[in-house]
């Protein structure tokens, strides 16, 4: 059974490093350095993602000799479209809470 | 009795057996793991194609971008710590799907190798514990003792259980039975000679 919840903080913070260059494919060492994530929690985001239908992934076309070819990731449609509500329902959440504080710092 | 505790001797004889536990868990890891394991690689890298290994098929994909980009890590501490982090999700990364038979990660089969050794250092640690602490109460002691020789005996469930889930390790029950068979009969010579036995 697919489960919707609303993404983890983490899982919020790599799906706007990949949102940032959506048409860039990205590596897994970069995002984890972008993104702070250790390995262990950035690549089952990344598996999470890819089963969800937000993440496509393919291997390096060109590698240098000597090194095996590294996985390349970028968001779907799907994903960056998810990412842009995300992003606007954190905002909208951010404005309301500044909204309920505003109030009460103007009566201090 | 501390000092007793801390004679060479006893500590050896509770933590040998663990030593030897763990020599057989990597040697039937790399049995098992052998051929997908380059010769080539360094140590993370190694300790990654191992915990790869034990992935079932439908996330090896994800296994081996890892691997693909230990290679691009620049070396040292960074490199440690990737495969040390990567080693830790390829283990509990979830399968995706209903694992199929045979591609079951052998958890209770290496449990039933490890668990009978660590009975050893566990009553010790409890021993030091104990005689650090002054008289512990007979049920603590109970409890310990029990727990010891359950552990010790756990080879023998754990090592059939591995092999009614169908684990992908080699002869769990026989590994299980001489892992609970072997340090029992270990436990107990040592005893006999520690009595002074003849």
């Amino acid at each position: 059974m697919q489960r919707n919840r609303p993404p983890s903080k983490q899982s919020a913070s790599l799906l706007f490093a990949l949102a940032r260059e959506s048409e860039t494919w990205r590596h897994g060492y970069e995002l984890s350095l972008e993104t702070g994530l250790k390995a262990g929690t950035l690549y089952p985001l990344l598996a999470r993602l890819a089963d969800r239908g937000w993440l496509e992934a393919q291997w390096e076309t060109t590698v240098p000799a000597g090194r095996p070819p590294r996985h390349l990731y970028r968001l779907t449609t799907t994903g960056l479209q998810e990412t842009r509500a995300l992003a606007l329902a954190q905002r909208t959440s951010g404005l309301t809470r500044c909204a309920r504080l505003r109030p009460q710092r103007e009566g201090m | 009795m501390t000092n007793g505790l801390l004679d060479p001797t006893i500590v050896a004889f509770a933590f040998t057996p663990v030593l030897v536990s763990v020599a057989t868990v990597v040697t039937l890891l790399r049995r098992r793991t052998g051929r997908d394991v380059d010769r080539g690689m360094d140590v993370p890298a190694s300790l990654l194609a191992w915990a790869v290994c034990t992935m079932p098929r439908a996330r090896r994909e994800w296994g081996a971008a890892m691997l693909g980009e230990l290679a691009a890590v620049p070396g040292g501490m960074a490199r440690w710590c990737f495969a040390l982090s990567c080693a830790r999700a390829a283990l509990l990364l979830p399968s995706g799907g209903p694992a199929l038979s045979g591609e079951r990660r052998p958890m209770l089969g290496l449990f039933a190798v490890t668990a009978p050794p660590l009975a050893l250092p566990f009553i010790y640690i409890a021993a030091v514990i104990i005689e650090a602490a002054g008289a512990a109460p007979a049920v603590v002691v109970r409890i310990l003792v029990g727990s010891t020789m359950a552990a010790l005996v756990a080879g023998v469930p754990l090592g059939l259980a591995s092999r009614w889930r169908q684990e992908s390790l080699p002869h769990p029950t026989t590994w299980g039975i001489a892992s609970s068979v072997g340090t029992c009969a270990y436990f107990l010579l040592t005893m006999w000679w520690l009595a002074g036995g003849d």
